[in-house]
């Protein structure tokens, strides 16, 4: 009798191991399940079982990805790397579908690399990118002499940053990327399409094209600080522009809270006909439930679309249009995200969500930059050897868009260390309270560039 | 290596947090919850000055302090006139309010906050890893702590420890408490900004967050658990709460997410469970490393002490003078303290309705009445405890109208309480020690670096105590805790701290009541001693017998004002006063 | 003045209003533990999550009828704040002595940490937010002004729930033990009175009004472990702004009042100076306070504030 034989049998009698746990309800107990399951290796081990493993897996990577012949040839095994997440506090939801996120990605690596590159993902906790613990988790990293660094929160909230550089160590934030005030800062690189700006321009073509009548647009942005709140101003004035509306009000909402009720008086009092918010996390719900208290009618728009978020917000979401650097569970594009998908599905019993899937990808791109690395004779332990790595090809394949054979992929720009090119989707949300029902509208690029509507 | 003194950089930075607020909360008694919103105003203020403007680290960070300072100073302002409650209502106004004004200045970066500090640069060298780090750090802990502990452990923290205990009784003999509370709170709040710039500089970043409301409360339980009034003990505290967290970190290893939420389940158990078990915290406060060797080298325990206590035997002297007192004679002694119609008002309640009277020099003076005559509110309008709504009072013919109670302890009257009111955690020569007047060591510059003239001073002030001890009988006591003494005992003491002011003019609110015949001989005594070196006194008492034995001349007062002078015998003669003073029949 | 500001300034106002309900009745639930016990019970923020956490979580995920979860919900909390009185303050508070206090206060400081990190060990659920959907959230329209079914059921429910604390408190026996126990202790025991049990007493009506508060705020917004951190910070405030041991109607009063102020606040200075607005009050009304404090003739206040 194995673990995979009783969760098996859990499975059958449609119990995942969370309602397992809740059942025996001691946390004494579901602690020590918790280590056992996890000495037993594989946490998530009650989807139906079908998921390719080791030689099949690692076969199907190669087919569809190509072979990382240098690692192969001389990766080295255990690789020790730190991931900055947020396990606990406000964004605690996100920590956990981060760390797993790229968890899987370093099993499927393993596979991928048949063995030679495993990556050890110690998670730290940045409490919701509290500024003490970000700094204690880049510095942990940079003494351990990792050359590499998994961070969130652009960059712990810019707490980051220094140490990074100080460390040299390569660090991508598929969470939070860049946004517009972390952009080319040394050894720092936005993994995910910068936020909020490179979305806009998609989800104001999917407006005007859903709602034929729009003229005037209001922007309701997170409150961060002047110069970040100033950036999404000019920009969303010049998107207003392009897209053919009339910027009538910009404004700022404070982040972490539950009553936007002044905001809203305040929009409401403006009379668009578009409102884009650009917060986030359970900000944006909140924003949607006062949205719908205040009878405010409107086309709705925006580019944060979590499970916690669409949990608290309900119906109030019912037909609002999303943009985001999304992976497309229902139809996955390409071979690589059906493998993905398919595989998550079958492990865990659920589709994946949109962070399992950018750490996941994330992982691959530095398994990548590792084989460049001994590709041309560096030290993996050197973290200028990564930057190299990096800025000598900076594409690297994604789950997010392709088709078929053809890998969707995330371009870097040396410059802005942000995505020059990303896939994108643009959405309405069902307002079930669940990321699985959405409608896919469109897909497109960075800025709204080459716009495919996507026919139901 | 460099690990360890990642973790010693951060609790050298808390534990300077933890001592000034120590300093602050567990030695003066002022609670504060905004301790790091100090630390907020010291690196934010240095941080602009750094990043924005390019200065360099030496002028910024006195900026930074100066501008802690400031604050700190400011809000001591109305510290000053709220109970406790009310000022931590204060502190947490006052820490999200700075936050708050603090995320909205768009030069200092929002919630994203100031990034770019530089590396610590301190004329040319650079401190750039932890332990490179710990060294300019270090220095500037044990300055703090040295600076702490000589207020802390000097003739100035006595006092600030009696304010702590009992403000009013602080205030009657002398001190300006004013002075000290708005003093200890601006240097308290500067030391929170140092540690602030420290942050600063060691995160090479600056975010609200880092100095919100959990973080001073964090300090706030370092410095409870390490000992509230124990500065080692802070330390202690500091090193507890930093070290646990990367110490679970360690111990507990489950999937991700969970192991964070029990870090954090048992990081605040391990608090809550720590002040069940040892509520004193981890050092109680007169623990020393030097007391601590001496508790060693003790000899084996004292005998237990005899449950009687008896009264101290009063020196031969007093024998000869403890009798009827002397009848008046002819000539009219002077008035020291003269008081003439005053009014004071609560409401409807007249508690003083044009009431005038004069304590002449070397007298007792009696002050009866029915319950609820107003007798301690005379005493607390003679001393300024409460403001008079009219009327004038005069010492030494100076008018001293609306002074406040330590001036007018320092100019010569004082008062003792019903309550008794001594510190019960000083020792009983501590407690008379505290009220001699004029101590070098009071003021704070001596305190700091007359190191030798503090000296001098205590030992000078140990002296007159010692006297003043000896003449009360209670000289064998002197190292006593003086909550651990008998009711009467303590009276004594509080008779012995009255007389250490030096005041002419001692007002005894009822000083024999509450304790058996031998205790009420023994102060009969002594109060007549007093007489005999010309102090004016004035006896407010319930028990006529203890009246008539010792004043010389008696007051009768009834709702508010005087009615009748005379002996207490020519008083109790007049049937309607008896009347009123016993009831009707 | 254009009409269209006038309606926006009443709708602010109006925000702020029914805000003010929820504030008023949280600063009566932590201002009556506070007052009659002197226990600083900043651990109130995980009853408050433990009522409203765990009734929204049984309905969504355990098939519970909304009732029944809701009363099991305010339930738990009540239960958590009696076993707290008893199990860690009292023997803190008995062993701390003077620094009883701040021992209590720090107790329970860790005791929330611990609690609201406990609460998502034992629920170990993926999504951290769950909504309470019970009362319909269907906007209503006054004038312009506009608010739902809930809010005016919130609004109800909490002076009513105010009321019925007031006259418990004022004409019933058990109100009058309150009563002797807050204003003096010692002489409550001298006459007979069991001042443990009237903590303990205390501490179920505290923790029940909390409870309700809770609920409609999981209504309201959605239920999170760590729904009680803001809350308790308002309920503080209130508290201590209205005056421990004031009348609940008095608290309801002055909750209302800091309610439309902050709503008001929003309108004239925008959202996000709020906060330095509505502490920037309270920091004037502490400075007035004091001012009167020290020179009683000169700064004169209102009698209620003068406490």
């Amino acid at each position: 009798m194995t673990v995979d034989d009783v969760t098996t049998r859990l499975v059958n009698s449609a119990l995942t191991r969370r309602r397992f746990l809740e059942r025996t309800a001691v946390v004494g107990g579901s602690l020590a399940a918790g280590n056992i399951l996890a000495a037993c290796g594989d946490d998530d081990d009650d989807g139906d079982g079908d998921a390719p493993t080791g030689q099949q897996l690692g076969q199907q990577l190669r087919d569809i990805l190509g072979e990382p012949r240098n690692l192969i040839a001389e990766g080295p095994g255990n690789f020790d790397i730190t991931g900055s997440w947020p396990l606990t506090g406000p964004g605690s939801v996100y920590g956990e579908l981060q760390s797993e996120g790229f968890r899987y990605g370093a099993e499927h690596v393993a596979a991928w690399t048949n063995g030679k590159l495993r990556f050890q993902a110690e998670a730290v906790d940045n409490a919701g990118g509290d500024p003490q613990k970000s700094v204690a988790n880049a510095r942990g990293a940079g003494l351990a002499r990792e050359p590499i660094f998994v961070t969130s929160y652009i960059f712990g909230f810019g707490a980051q940053p220094a140490l990074i550089a100080q460390y040299k160590m390569l660090s991508l934030d598929p969470g939070g990327g860049t946004g517009p005030l972390a952009q080319g800062l040394p050894y720092c690189y936005g993994f995910r399409a910068s936020y909020p700006q490179d979305l806009v321009d998609g989800l104001l073509e999917t407006i005007t094209r859903e709602n034929s009548d729009a003229s005037t647009l209001a922007v309701v942005d997170a409150e961060i600080n002047a110069d970040y709140n100033g950036a999404n101003e000019e920009f969303s004035r010049g998107a207003a522009q392009r897209a053919g509306l009339e910027l009538v009000s910009f404004s700022t909402a404070p982040l972490g809270q539950t009553d936007y009720a002044s905001v809203i008086s305040a929009v409401k009092e403006d009379d668009p006909n578009v409102v884009v918010f650009l917060n986030f996390g359970t900000d944006v719900a909140y924003c949607a439930r006062e949205v719908q208290r205040q009878a405010l009618d409107a086309t709705y728009g925006g580019i944060d679309f979590t499970p916690d978020g669409a949990q608290v917000a309900g119906p109030a979401f019912r037909d609002w249009i999303f943009s985001h650097d999304y992976i497309n569970v229902t139809d996955p594009p390409s071979d690589w995200s059906k493998l993905f998908v398919d595989s998550w599905e079958s492990d865990n019993g659920n589709p994946p969500e949109n962070y399992n899937a950018a750490y996941y990808a994330s992982a691959f791109a530095y398994a990548i930059m590792m084989d460049r690395i001994l590709g041309f004779g560096g030290d993996i332990q050197n973290g200028a050897d990564w930057l190299r790595a990096l800025e000598q090809e900076p594409t690297f394949p994604h789950v997010y868009g392709g088709n078929g054979s053809q890998i969707g992929e995330i371009v870097l720009d040396p410059e802005t260390h942000s995505p020059t090119s990303i896939p994108i989707l643009g959405f309405r949300a069902e307002g079930t309270g669940s990321t699985e029902d959405i409608t896919l509208l469109a897909e497109y690029d960075i800025g709204g560039r080459n716009y495919q509507p996507i026919e139901s | 290596m460099e690990e360890f003194f990642t973790h010693a950089d951060v609790v050298a930075i808390f534990a300077i947090y933890a001592i000034s607020l120590n300093l602050l909360l567990g030695v003066a008694g002022q609670i504060s919850i905004a301790h790091a919103a100090f630390g907020a105003v010291g690196a934010y203020s240095t941080g602009y000055l750094v990043v924005i403007q390019d200065w360099s680290f030496f002028p910024a960070f006195w900026v930074g302090i100066a501008a802690a300072l400031v604050v700190g100073l400011l809000m001591s302002l109305p510290a000053l006139y709220l109970d406790v409650r009310y000022l931590i209502l204060l502190t947490l106004a006052l820490s999200t309010a700075l936050l708050a004004v603090v995320g909205a200045i768009p030069e200092l970066g929002g919630s994203y906050g100031l990034r770019d500090v530089p590396n610590l640069e301190i004329f040319g060298t650079t401190y750039d890893d932890p332990s490179e780090f710990f060294r300019p750090l270090i220095v500037l802990a044990l300055l703090v702590l040295a600076i702490c502990s000589l207020i802390a452990y000097s003739p100035y923290g006595r006092v600030l420890r009696a304010i702590r205990d009992d403000e009013l009784a602080t205030r009657g003999v002398g001190k300006n408490v004013i002075l000290y509370k708005v003093t200890v709170f601006g240097i308290t709040s500067a030391m929170a900004g140092l540690a602030g710039i420290m942050l600063l500089y060691f995160n090479r970043s600056a975010q609200p967050g880092a100095f919100d409301l959990a973080v001073s409360m964090q300090i706030i339980a370092m410095v409870v658990i390490g000992g509230a009034g124990n500065l080692l003990g802070s330390i202690l505290g500091a090193t507890l709460l930093v070290l646990l967290e990367p110490f679970l970190q360690d111990v507990v290893n489950m999937s991700p997410t969970n192991a964070a939420l029990t870090q954090l389940t048992i990081y605040g158990a391990l608090i809550a469970a720590f002040l069940l078990v040892r509520p004193q915290g981890l050092l109680p406060e007169s623990w020393t490393p030097a007391a601590a060797v001496r508790a060693l080298r003790r000899s084996p325990p004292e005998r237990p002490e005899s449950e009687e206590v008896a009264p101290p035997k009063p020196s031969p002297r007093l024998a000869e003078t403890a009798g009827p007192p002397p009848t008046s004679d002819g000539g009219n002694p002077e008035a020291v303290l003269e008081a003439s119609d005053l009014k004071k008002y609560f409401g409807g309640i007249h508690a003083a309705d044009g009431l005038s009277l004069r304590l002449p020099r070397g007298r007792v003076t009696g002050l009866i009445g029915p319950n609820g005559a107003g007798k301690t509110t005379v005493f607390n309008l003679l001393t300024g405890v409460i403001p008079l709504d009219e009327g004038k009072v005069w010492l030494h013919g100076q008018d001293i109208t609306g002074w406040t109670l330590n001036r007018i302890a320092n100019a010569g009257m004082a008062r003792s309480y019903q309550d008794v009111r001594i510190y019960p955690r000083m020792s009983v020569l501590e407690n008379v020690m505290i009220a001699v007047p004029d101590q070098p060591g009071e003021r704070l510059p001596n305190a700091l670096f007359r190191r030798i003239r503090t000296h001098e001073g205590e030992k000078e002030a140990r002296q007159k105590a010692l006297e003043h001890l000896e003449f009360v009988g209670l000289s064998a006591r002197a190292d006593k805790l003086a909550g651990e003494l008998a009711f009467g005992e303590q009276k004594v003491v509080a008779l012995a701290r009255l007389l250490a002011t030096e005041a002419e003019v001692l007002l005894l609110d009822e000083p024999a009541s509450g304790i058996d015949i031998d205790w009420v001989e023994t102060m009969l005594g002594l109060i007549a001693e007093l007489r005999e070196r010309g102090k004016s006194i004035c006896v407010v008492e319930h028990n006529l017998h203890v009246v008539e034995r010792i004043a010389d001349s008696v007051y009768f007062m009834e709702t508010g004002t005087i009615t009748a002078e005379g002996t207490v015998r020519e008083l109790m003669q007049q049937e309607r006063l008896a009347e009123v003073y016993f009831g009707s029949a | 003045m254009p009409i269209a500001s006038l309606t926006e300034t009443l709708q602010f106002a109006s925000d702020g209003f029914i805000n003010g309900a929820f504030y008023g009745l949280i600063g009566l639930s932590f201002g009556l533990i506070v007052a009659v016990t002197g226990r600083f019970h900043f651990a109130w923020a995980v009853a408050f999550a433990i009522s409203g956490y765990f009734a929204a979580y049984l309905i969504n995920h355990n098939q519970f009828a909304i009732l029944p979860a809701v009363l099991i919900g305010v339930a738990g909390g009540v239960l958590f704040s009696v076993l707290l009185e008893l199990l860690v303050y009292r023997p803190v508070a008995r062993r701390a002595g003077p620094n009883a206090l701040l021992g209590v206060f720090v107790a329970s400081f860790g005791i929330t940490i611990a609690g609201q990190a406990l609460i998502q060990l034992i629920v170990q659920s993926r999504i951290a937010s769950e909504p309470l959907n019970w009362i319909p959230i269907d906007s209503q329209d006054v004038g312009g002004v506009t608010f739902t079914t809930l809010d005016i059921w919130a609004v109800g429910v909490f002076w009513a729930c105010a009321v019925l604390t007031w006259a418990l408190l004022r004409f019933t026996p058990l109100g009058r033990e309150i009563e002797a126990v807050r204003v003096n202790p010692m002489m409550a025991r001298v006459v007979g009175i069991r001042t443990g049990r009237t903590y303990v007493v205390v501490f179920v009506i505290g923790s029940l009004l909390g409870g309700i508060a809770a609920i409609f705020f999981a209504m309201d917004n959605a239920a999170t472990a760590d729904m009680g951190t803001e809350p308790v910070f308002y309920a503080f405030v209130v508290a201590f702004l209205a005056g421990l041991g004031s009348s609940p109607l008095w608290i309801m009063l002055v909750g209302t009042l800091l309610g439309v102020v902050e709503g008001l606040s929003a309108e004239l200075f925008s959202p996000q100076w709020q906060t330095v607005v509505v502490f920037g009050i309270l920091l004037a009304l502490l400075v007035i306070k004091a001012a009167h404090a020290w020179r009683p003739t000169v700064f004169r206040i209102p009698a209620a504030l003068a406490r």
